[in-house]
């Protein structure tokens, strides 16, 4: 591959990065390309040493999904992040299933904490005579009717609390594991699928 | 005789370079390509990332034919870094040492 040739590949690749990002990330390779020929170096080798433009496209972009988790951490960023492998290589083809399983988890473990949360609104309401939602919301244990609206109150106002704290464990864990996530793409050459 | 460098070294070889003196890219990778089995298209990623992390910062300057070149400077959080990575890594030598004459060197 010539030297123009790697350049206009790389810039395609860059799709999706800013224009700032692109124009920065080809001047690298044009300098480093200017200084190998200066030093000798055939172009052609210089290409092939530096490694397949869409490859290293693809590396740069879970660098910057990485950093874009590090800089705001919210689930679109860890979403970005788990996504942006998926392309890698051969290797992360197998990853792919354990990080989609674990995304899931959390996601299932918001949805019940969230439900956890609707259940204790929905109790406090009928535990409100006035409302009238008692007649639409009832608490039976083993068939006996135990629907007294302090009881339901109180209950309620646990699942409520329950739901809260439980999202609150939840942020807390995935943030934990999107950081190990981050930490393990950040320095792992070998499972970005740099070929050699 | 040239090592095979693994990915978690590299970042320790750019540093302990960049801590004798700034460089440029292709400085970086003529220097390690003449000792090392280094793939050369790491080298730009990998400055992004450690620039990210802080470790390292970045100055343009514009060179005799007037064109660019990028300078990477160490930073402190680069020395500390590179601090840890002596401290908790054995030397090459030591580890051979160890394995072929079965006891470690003083």
């Amino acid at each position: 591959m010539s030297r123009a040739n790697f350049l206009e590949n790389l810039r395609k690749a860059l799709a999706g990065f800013s224009k700032r990002d692109v124009d920065d990330i080809i001047a690298d390779y044009e300098e480093y390309f200017r200084e190998a020929q200066a030093a000798g170096r055939d172009e052609l080798a210089v290409a092939k040493a530096l490694g397949a433009p869409r490859q290293l496209a693809r590396q740069l972009r879970v660098d910057a999904r990485v950093q874009a988790w590090e800089t705001h951490r919210s689930p679109s960023t860890l979403a970005g992040m788990a996504l942006s492998i998926t392309g890698v290589g051969l290797l992360n083809l197998l990853m792919i299933g354990p990080i989609f399983g674990l995304l899931s988890v959390i996601v299932a473990l918001f949805v019940c904490a969230f439900a956890t949360f609707c259940a204790g609104l929905g109790l406090m309401l009928a535990s409100v005579p006035s409302l009238g939602l008692h007649r639409f919301i009832r608490v039976d244990v083993f068939g006996t009717d135990v629907s007294n609206p302090s009881a339901m109150a109180a209950v309620g106002f646990a699942l409520v609390l329950g739901g809260v704290l439980w999202f609150a464990v939840n942020a807390k864990v995935s943030r934990w594991i999107g950081n190990a996530f981050a930490r393990y793409l950040r320095f792992n050459g070998r499972l970005l699928g740099v070929d050699r | 005789m040239k090592l095979d460098l693994q990915p978690g070294m590299l970042d320790m070889c750019v540093l302990a370079m960049l801590e004798r003196q700034d460089s440029f890219a292709f400085e970086i990778a003529s220097t390690l390509v003449q000792r090392a089995n280094w793939p050369e298209g790491q080298l730009y990623p990998l400055l992004r990332r450690m620039m990210h992390a802080g470790w390292i910062s970045e100055y343009l300057v514009e060179t005799d034919d007037h064109h660019r070149r990028k300078y990477f400077r160490i930073e402190y959080k680069g020395r500390d870094a590179l601090g840890d990575m002596r401290q908790g890594r054995p030397t090459l030598a030591e580890t051979i040492h160890q394995v072929v004459w079965g006891e470690v060197l003083a």
